[in-house]
């Protein structure tokens, strides 16, 4: 079971799904899923993304045990840091994307290398700006937190993460042992 | 008028701006939604307020490290007992964790080489959907998730497969191995709609209060 989950974790290091794939993310108008799809039980990947995201919350809550103050604040800016980390990572990708696909094995010569630099430069930039915005972001969180809190707060992060990976390994193996067993 | 769903209900404690007003006048004035908000209110009140002592969050992180040196401690009277061949067996985990990170570097690089000369592959012209994803930025099936449809029956990967199996998350994490921030969103905008569902049954079942 652990094995299983290394590798899904490594899926994700070492970027089989990682930044070349055009886009990781859900656009903001799908995160809300409508109700009476949700009842029927389908779901949008935006509303599992939604539905990861009110998780953390309910997570991060228990962990770092938030007082009724603190609560409010903590989820407002809590989805700031959600949504800065998922603004970025969609622009990163769409860039990444982009040089893939002038510099990938499909790409044919004259390979135009003024815009490759152009493109080199704007992904330096983003990285740049998306590291100042989260590191602001997580400035605003801490500012919610005590700093027993904001400790822990690092640390749930990365367990959360672990989490959440567990629960999409069960997700496909519940599927894959269903259809198996439907054979 | 139906009364609130259970999403709707937390929606409705937590006034989220995403609630439609019809539903939130339903819920004041419906006395049923009302006890049900109240209830899971005491709850949540409940679960804050709760004091239970539990270990440090580095506790754990630290525990197998721990019991690393204790058992690094005892294991010098048997280990000479073994042969000179089998001793390295006996090594402590960062022994381990070290011959692993290097076992998936040189993995990872033969993968690299190989699908770097692998022929390149046959572009398939974008549908509608696939053109809807680009403008939107959505994940499409059997584009964006081709790559790993592969990795199922990728041989070389499955390699890789093999080697994790065995591996502790502790030793992992100490040769530097975790999954960043964001790391399971993507992954779980790549699942099939059969495993998104299975996923939010599994959700909502961690959501439930008391794990009822």
């Amino acid at each position: 079971m652990m094995g299983s989950l290394l590798v899904v974790v490594l899926s994700a290091t070492v970027g089989l799904s990682g930044p070349h794939r055009p886009a990781a993310q859900a656009p903001d108008d799908t995160a809300r899923e409508p109700r009476g799809n949700r009842a029927a039980g389908v779901f949008s990947p935006g509303a599992v993304v939604a539905m990861l995201d009110t998780y953390a919350i309910v997570q991060a809550q228990d962990a770092l045990q938030l007082n009724d103050t603190q609560y409010a604040a903590f989820v407002g800016r809590l989805k700031k840091l959600q949504q800065t980390r998922r603004k970025n990572q969609q622009a990163h990708n769409q860039i990444v994307q982009e040089l893939r696909r002038r510099t990938g094995p499909q790409a044919t010569p004259p390979f135009d290398e003024a815009a490759i630099r152009e493109h080199l430069k704007a992904l330096r930039e983003l990285d740049d700006r998306s590291a100042l915005e989260l590191r602001h972001a997580y400035d605003a969180l801490d500012e919610v937190l005590d700093v027993r809190q904001q400790a822990r707060f690092r640390v749930f992060e990365e367990q959360l993460e672990r989490r959440k990976l567990d629960l999409l390994m069960r997700a496909r193996q519940g599927v894959a042992a269903r259809r198996g067993g439907g054979r | 008028m139906k009364h609130l769903s259970r999403a709707e209900l937390v929606d409705f404690i937590e006034a989220s701006p995403h609630m439609p007003a019809a539903r939130a006048r339903h819920a004041s004035t419906c006395s049923e939604c009302r006890a049900e908000a109240d209830a899971l209110r005491s709850i949540l009140a409940l679960a804050t307020t709760d004091d239970v002592p539990e270990p440090s969050p580095l506790f754990w992180d630290h525990f197998p490290a721990r019991v690393a040196d204790a058992v690094r401690d005892e294991v010098p009277g048997r280990s000479s007992d073994a042969p000179a061949g089998m001793r390295w067996l006996r090594a402590p985990v960062m022994t381990w964790a070290v011959a692993a990170t290097m076992s998936l570097l040189v993995i990872i690089t033969v993968v690299w080489r190989t699908t770097l000369h692998a022929p390149a592959p046959v572009m398939v012209p974008a549908t509608g959907a696939t053109a809807a994803a680009n403008a939107t930025g959505a994940p499409v099936a059997g584009t964006a998730g081709s790559d790993e449809s592969d990795v199922d029956t990728d041989e070389a990967w499955a390699v890789v497969r093999a080697a994790a199996q065995d591996l502790r998350w502790e030793e992992a994490h100490a040769a530097g191995l975790s999954a960043p921030p964001g790391a399971a969103e993507g992954l779980a905008l790549e699942l099939t709609a059969d495993e998104r569902s299975e996923l939010a049954r599994l959700l909502d079942e961690e959501l439930k209060p008391n794990g009822a």
